[in-house]
């Protein structure tokens, strides 16, 4: 956990959907070791845990120019109660070892941001209020 | 962010296998008892987790000093071996290992002065090889938290001194301790906060390139029968 343990909010108090965005600057021609790798060792553990996949994103669109490509892997998980699924079952040596190897062979920078549509903002900055 | 070392120690207590619920309150009381009549504190409370708590030992022992010098003489006293064989030989058989942590506090803040109810104590530690800036930055944002939340009443953000070895060694480089009115705050306002789980919490995620705290954490919390983070607040406000 942050703290992340066992415990876990109220998903009654929270529904909103939480995006997760995983941004991946590859080194150049690592785009197909990459892909070829989060398919293998990573897309079934992570959606086991409860993220789901909405899309892989690739810029530049193509494989026709010699240039470093970036990776966007876009995710949804269901409320603050999907984030703790999610953070309760991450801490294992598979995962780790997955974005080791990643920041070791294929990625040059990368960075994963929790994010949420504009309109949930007020349900998540109020979910859980009880003791404010 | 420098810590300035406080007159507080925060100390994570073991105790034997096979003790009940009864057994266990006893020694909180009589820990809390002990570590009131040792010269120079002036404030003492121990409590047993509860069971929420996970990675941490059985219960917390919080004690204040007079001034540096007693705060000096305890830290001494406890981080002996047979400290607390010498001034609790009662509790001795039925505490099996003390964690002492004296905090340097980096900040604080007293929003409830008084209050007694559910202490939290998160004991962490940054990574060995975790980049400075990186760290200075994991310290200036876990404040954030109380900011966020107002449920966090009271809290108290700090560094602990390495002490690598000897019978008081710790692990743990930092301690963030909140104090609650009920268990809730912490279960559902603490944990439900976006500030948290959207932002602070990336310092934690084995998933994150920003990670910079060990897996193993100690999460603890435990119900107060005095204001233990709000000791001394009415002499520093006078």
């Amino acid at each position: 956990m942050a703290d992340s343990n066992s415990v876990g909010a109220d998903e009654r108090l929270e529904p909103d959907p939480i995006f997760v965005v995983d941004d991946l600057r590859l080194r150049a021609g690592q785009l197909e070791p990459f892909l070829e790798a989060f398919e293998a060792r990573y897309r079934v553990g992570a959606e086991a845990r409860g993220q789901r996949l909405l899309q892989v994103l690739v810029h530049p669109p193509t494989r026709a120019l010699d240039v470093p490509h970036s990776v966007v892997l876009l995710w949804q998980v269901d409320g603050i109660a999907g984030f703790w699924g999610v953070r309760s079952q991450n801490a294992t040596e598979d995962v780790v070892r997955f974005w080791r190897d990643c920041d070791a062979q294929w990625v040059e920078s990368r960075t994963r941001r929790y994010a949420a549509s504009p309109a949930s903002l007020p349900a998540l900055d109020a979910a859980g209020r009880v003791n404010a | 962010m420098s810590g300035d070392a406080a007159l507080a120690f925060v100390v994570q207590v073991g105790l034997a296998s096979g003790l009940d619920s009864r057994d266990r309150e006893a020694v909180a009381r009589g820990l809390a008892e002990a570590g009131r009549a040792l010269e120079g504190v002036v404030s003492s409370h121990a409590s047993v987790h509860l069971d929420l708590s996970v990675g941490g030992l059985d219960l917390t022992w919080d004690l204040r000093a007079r001034d540096e010098d007693a705060a000096r003489r305890v830290e001494t006293r406890l981080a002996q071996a047979d400290g607390l064989a010498e001034f609790a030989p009662d509790l001795a058989s039925r505490v099996e290992r003390l964690e002492v942590g004296r905090p340097c506090v980096l900040a604080s803040g007293v929003r409830h002065p008084g209050l007694v109810g559910i202490k939290r104590t998160l004991w962490l530690r940054v990574e060995p090889l975790a980049p400075a800036e990186a760290v200075a930055r994991f310290e200036q944002e876990t404040p954030l938290l109380a900011d966020a939340i107002p449920a966090i009443r009271n809290w108290r953000w700090s560094r602990l001194p390495a002490r690598g070895s000897g019978p008081g060694a710790i692990r743990w480089t930092h301690l963030w301790e909140q104090e609650f009115e009920a268990v809730d705050g912490l279960q559902v306002d603490y944990m439900s906060s976006p500030a948290h789980w959207g932002y602070v919490d990336r310092w934690f995620d084995p998933e994150m390139p920003e990670r910079v705290v060990d897996l193993w954490l100690a999460h603890t919390a435990c119900p107060e029968s005095e204001p233990v983070l709000s000791w001394g607040a009415a002499e520093r406000v006078a």
